[in-house]
C-alpha cells in the first residue's frame, strides 16, 4: 500500500504492508528511533506519539490509517520552542535514569499540559499519566516535573496554540 | 486486501462482495495486541474514513446516536453524553489509558465480546441497540447487544459491522446511578468486576432498576433476578444484602489469571451493597 | 472490622476505609558476598587527555542509576578540581579494564574507592614530575600546586605530563577475614541500613490495597549525589511495594503463566505513595568519601513494611507475598472465622 503522511513536518511517501506498526516504521522504516518499544501491546507507553495531535500508542496504530496524517515524534517535539523548557523540567527534578519510558514520558506530559483542565487535582494528573509505565524511578519525580510545568499557563497556552495546529 | 471505504455505500458493497473474511478496523487497540490474527487477516475495511462512523447526532425519535468509529475519548468530551449518559463517561475513562482512550471505539469494544469490556455493561444499562450494516434496502438492521454475542470473544456478527450504537433517551427525573470498575490496579487494567447500575425512585421507593455486571459471566447480561428482587421496593440493610447475595448467585464468574471465582462473587455482592446503601442515602456517585 | 467479621456490609459511612501502619527496618550488604571481591580484584585506570580532563577508565555500566555522575563527582572531589573536567570513557571492553560487574551494590563503594586512591596516586605521580622538571617540591591545595617558584593549576600539570596513568586494583582492607570452606566470618565489608513506615488503607468492600505514605530513612554512608540517591530509593521501594501487592508469577509446568504487562501487574503512577526519603550518613572508612552500596538497599525493606501494615489491619500475619484483594477477602469467607453476631 502506499502511503503519504506528514512525520514532524516532513512528508513522508513509503510502500507499507497495511498491517506495520506505525511504532516500526517510524523505528526501522524511518530510523527515528526516539520512540520506544516497551511492550508491544499498548501497557506501557513508551512508544506513545503524537497522532494528529492526540497522544497514542504507535504500537498499536496501523499502517492502513496514516495516509493523510500528521505524526510527531520526540524528534520533532525536540524543535518545539517549548521542549527546552519541558526537558530542564525533567532534568531539574532528577527524573531521568535509565531514560526508556522518557520519551513517551515527554509525549505524554505535552498532552497533558493541553488536555488537563488548571484546577486539575494531583490524583487527576497522575491519571493522566498513568498509561506511561517507569520501573526505575517509582514516579515521584517525573511528577514533580508534571506538577512545575503545570504552573505555568503561558507554557500551556503555548503548546496547545502548536497541538491546535496539529489537529 | 486493504480497503479505506469513503462512504457507507462503498462499506455495503465490500461487507457484501469481498471473498475471504473481513477484519473491520477501527481504533485496532485490540485487534493489534493478537498479531498472528492480525498479520494474517485476508481483508482489511479501516472503519475511520467514513464519515457518518465518526459522528455523533442526535436520533430519530430522541436519544443520541454514535458512530462506532468515535474514539473514546471525543465520546467523552461530548456535552450531551456527558450530560445525559454519564455512566459512559465513567466506564470510558477506566478503558486502558489516555492513550488507548483516543483510539479505542464502542465499536471495537462491543465486536471484540471480551466479558470484561468496560463499556458493555453500561451500554447494557442504557438499552442501547445497535445499528449494524450492510443496509437491506437502506435500512440497519437493529439489535441488542445480547443479541450479537454468544461467548467471550465470540459474536454472531460475521460479515455484518456496527454502524452506529443507539442510546435512548433516559429520564433524568429520580434518577440515580452507578459505576465500578475493579481491576488488580487503579489504571491499565483489565476488570476483575465492572458494575453498573441505573434506576429511578419514587419517594423512597426503587420505582425501576437496571443492573449490569461485566467480567463476571461469558457474556454481558442484566441480573434479572436480582432487579425483581429489587424493584419497587423500599431499602432496607435487609434487602440490600439480600440483593447482594442473589447477585452473587446470579452471575458465573471464572477463575482465571487475574482473579479467582470466589473473590469475583465476592465483589459482585459487595459492590451491589455499597451501590444500594449510596444510592440509599441520596448519594450518585461511589465515594 | 467488625462487620467485616459477621459478614455484614462493612461500611457505615461511605468513606470507611481500613488504614494500618507498618514499621520495618532491614539492612543489606554492601559489594559482593564473602571473598567475592577479592577474587574479582576489580581494576581501575585513570588517564589524562591532551588538554589535562582525567579520564576513567572502568567496566561498570551507566543504566540510569548515575554511576557516571558518581564516578566524575568522586575523582573530581578527590582531586580537588570541577567535576565537569572529568570524563568517564566508554565501557568498551577493549580498553577498560575489568572493574568486576554492575552488580551487587558495589559500583560506587568499591569502583568507587578505587577512583580515590588513583586520584592520591595522580597527584603524587604529577609532583614528581614537577620537581623532576625544575619546579621543586609543591604543595597540592584544592586543584592547585603550590611550589617555591609559584602556582600551576591541575589542569595544566596535567596538560604537561598527559602521559601518566595510574591504575588501581581492589582488596578487602584487613579487618575483614571470611573463611570460604566454612562459610563464617564477615560476610560483607560493610552493611548499609534502612528503616521505612508504610501507610496503607485497604477498601472494607473490595479489599484492593494502596499505600498512601511511605517514610523511610536510609543509612548510604555518604550520599555522592543526593538527588539521586533519593530517586534509587523511591524506585526500589516501589519495586518492594509492587512485591508486597501487586505481582503475582506462578510456575505451571515449569513455565511462567505471565505473558508480559497485561499480566504481570507493576505499580503505575497511581499506585505510588507519597514519599517522604530522609538520608543517613553514617561513614564506613574505606568507601569514597564514606559511601556504601545503595542499589539493593531500598527493595528489601518495602514489602515487610507494606505487609507489616496489613498484619495491624488484619490481626494475623501474611507470609506469603504478594497479598492480593483475594487473599484478604478469603480471611472473611470461612464459615468458622466468622464471629456469631
Amino acid at each position: 500500500m502506499l502511503i503519504e503522511f506528514t512525520v514532524n513536518g516532513q512528508n513522508v511517501r513509503l510502500n507499507l504492508p497495511p498491517t506495520r506498526r506505525l511504532l516500526d516504521v517510524l523505528r526501522d522504516d524511518l530510523g527515528l528511533i526516539g520512540t520506544k518499544e516497551g511492550c508491544g501491546r499498548g501497557e506501557c507507553g513508551s512508544c506513545t506519539v503524537l497522532l494528529n495531535g492526540a497522544r497514542v500508542n504507535s504500537c498499536l496504530v496501523p499502517a492502513l490509517q496514516l495516509p493523510g496524517s500528521r505524526v510527531t515524534t520526540i524528534e520533532g517535539l525536540r524543535e518545539w520552542p517549548v521542549f527546552e523548557r519541558i526537558a530542564e523540567a525533567f532534568i531539574e527534578n532528577g527524573s531521568v535514569q535509565c531514560g526508556l519510558c522518557i520519551p513517551g514520558y515527554v509525549m505524554s506530559t505535552v498532552a497533558v499540559l493541553d488536555e488537563t483542565a488548571e484546577q486539575a487535582t494531583s490524583e487527576e494528573i497522575r491519571r493522566a499519566l498513568a498509561g506511561n509505565l517507569c520501573r526505575c524511578t517509582g514516579y515521584d519525580k517525573v511528577l514533580r516535573a508534571v506538577e512545575d510545568l503545570f504552573e505555568e499557563p503561558e507554557l500551556r497556552r503555548r503548546i496547545t496554540e502548536i497541538l491546535e495546529r496539529e489537529r | 486486501m486493504a480497503h479505506r471505504p469513503r462512504s457507507l455505500d462503498e462499506l455495503d458493497s465490500l461487507a457484501l462482495s469481498t471473498s475471504g473474511d473481513v477484519t473491520y478496523v477501527a481504533g485496532a487497540t485490540d485487534l493489534m495486541v493478537k498479531p498472528e490474527h492480525w498479520k494474517s487477516a485476508v481483508n482489511l475495511v479501516d472503519l475511520t474514513s467514513i464519515g457518518e462512523l465518526t459522528t455523533m447526532l442526535q436520533a430519530d425519535g430522541g436519544g443520541l446516536l454514535i458512530g462506532a468509529a468515535v474514539p473514546l475519548s471525543r465520546l467523552m468530551c461530548d456535552p450531551v453524553v456527558c450530560e445525559r449518559y454519564p455512566l459512559l463517561v465513567e466506564a470510558c475513562a477506566q478503558i486502558g489509558s489516555v492513550q488507548i482512550q483516543n483510539r479505542a471505539t464502542l465499536g471495537g469494544n462491543i465486536a471484540n465480546a471480551s466479558p470484561a469490556g468496560d463499556s458493555l455493561p453500561v451500554l447494557s444499562v442504557y438499552d442501547a441497540e445497535l445499528h449494524l450494516g450492510p443496509r437491506q434496502s437502506g435500512a440497519f438492521t437493529k439489535a441488542r447487544i445480547t443479541d450479537v454475542m454468544r461467548g467471550p470473544g465470540l459474536t454472531s456478527l460475521g460479515r455484518r459491522y456496527i454502524a452506529f450504537i443507539r442510546l435512548p433517551e433516559v429520564e433524568a427525573n429520580g434518577q440515580f446511578r452507578y459505576f465500578r470498575k475493579v481491576g488488580q490496579r487503579y489504571s491499565l487494567a483489565i476488570s476483575k468486576l465492572s458494575l453498573a447500575v441505573l434506576g429511578w425512585r419514587e419517594g423512597d421507593r426503587l420505582r425501576d432498576i437496571r443492573i449490569c455486571a461485566g467480567s463476571v459471566s461469558p457474556v454481558v447480561q442484566r441480573a434479572e433476578k436480582t432487579e425483581a428482587l429489587l424493584r419497587g421496593q423500599l431499602l432496607s440493610d435487609e434487602l440490600i444484602a439480600k440483593a447482594a447475595r442473589r447477585l452473587s448467585e446470579e452471575v458465573s464468574p471464572i477463575s482465571d489469571i487475574r482473579s479467582s471465582e470466589s473473590y469475583r462473587r465476592h465483589i459482585c455482592g459487595a459492590v451491589l451493597a455499597d451501590a444500594l446503601h449510596t444510592i440509599r442515602t441520596g448519594g450518585l456517585k461511589p465515594p | 472490622m467488625d462487620r467485616l467479621r459477621c459478614g455484614a456490609f462493612p461500611k457505615e459511612r461511605p468513606s470507611d476505609v481500613l488504614r494500618g501502619i507498618g514499621i520495618s527496618s532491614w539492612l543489606h550488604g554492601a559489594g559482593f558476598t564473602g571473598t567475592g571481591e577479592n577474587r574479582i580484584m576489580g581494576t581501575v585506570r585513570v588517564g589524562l587527555s591532551e588538554d589535562g580532563r582525567p579520564v576513567v577508565y572502568a567496566a561498570s555500566a551507566e543504566m540510569g542509576q548515575g554511576e557516571q555522575t558518581a564516578f566524575r563527582r568522586i575523582l573530581a572531589d578527590a582531586l580537588g578540581i570541577e567535576a565537569e573536567a572529568v570524563t568517564v570513557a566508554e565501557p568498551n571492553t577493549d580498553v577498560v579494564p575489568d572493574s568486576g560487574p554492575t552488580v551487587a551494590s558495589r559500583t560506587t563503594m568499591i569502583v568507587g574507592s578505587l577512583l580515590v586512591d588513583a586520584a592520591k596516586e595522580m597527584i603524587e605521580r604529577l609532583k614528581m614530575r614537577l620537581k623532576e622538571s625544575g619546579e621543586g617540591d609543591c604543595r597540592y591545595e584544592r586543584g592547585v600546586f603550590r611550589g617555591d617558584r609559584g602556582e600551576i593549576r591541575f589542569a595544566d600539570a596535567a596538560r604537561r605530563f598527559h602521559d601518566i596513568v595510574v591504575e588501581k586494583q581492589y582488596h578487602h582492607p584487613p579487618f575483614i577475614q571470611f573463611d570460604d570452606v566454612h562459610y563464617k566470618g564477615d560476610a560483607y565489608p560493610v552493611f548499609a541500613w534502612g528503616a521505612a513506615v508504610a501507610e496503607l488503607k485497604v477498601d472494607p468492600v473490595t479489599f484492593e490495597t494502596r499505600v498512601t505514605r511511605y517514610t523511610t530513612t536510609q543509612d548510604v554512608g555518604k550520599a555522592i549525589n543526593p538527588d539521586q540517591v533519593v530517586a534509587q530509593i523511591q524506585g526500589g521501594t516501589l519495586q518492594g511495594i509492587g512485591y508486597a501487592l501487586y505481582e503475582k508469577v506462578q510456575l505451571k509446568n515449569g513455565r511462567f503463566d505471565i505473558t508480559g504487562f497485561t499480566d504481570y501487574i507493576i505499580p503505575t503512577v497511581t499506585e505510588t505513595p507519597v514519599f517522604d526519603v530522609k538520608i543517613w550518613e553514617n561513614p564506613y572508612p574505606y568507601g569514597p568519601f564514606g559511601a556504601k552500596g545503595l542499589g539493593e538497599l531500598p527493595f528489601v525493606g518495602a514489602a515487610p513494611a507494606v505487609v507489616s501494615a496489613l498484619w495491624m489491619i488484619f490481626e494475623r500475619p501474611f507470609t506469603k507475598i504478594p497479598v492480593l484483594p483475594e487473599d484478604l477477602a478469603r480471611l472473611f469467607s470461612n464459615e468458622e472465622s466468622m464471629e456469631r453476631c
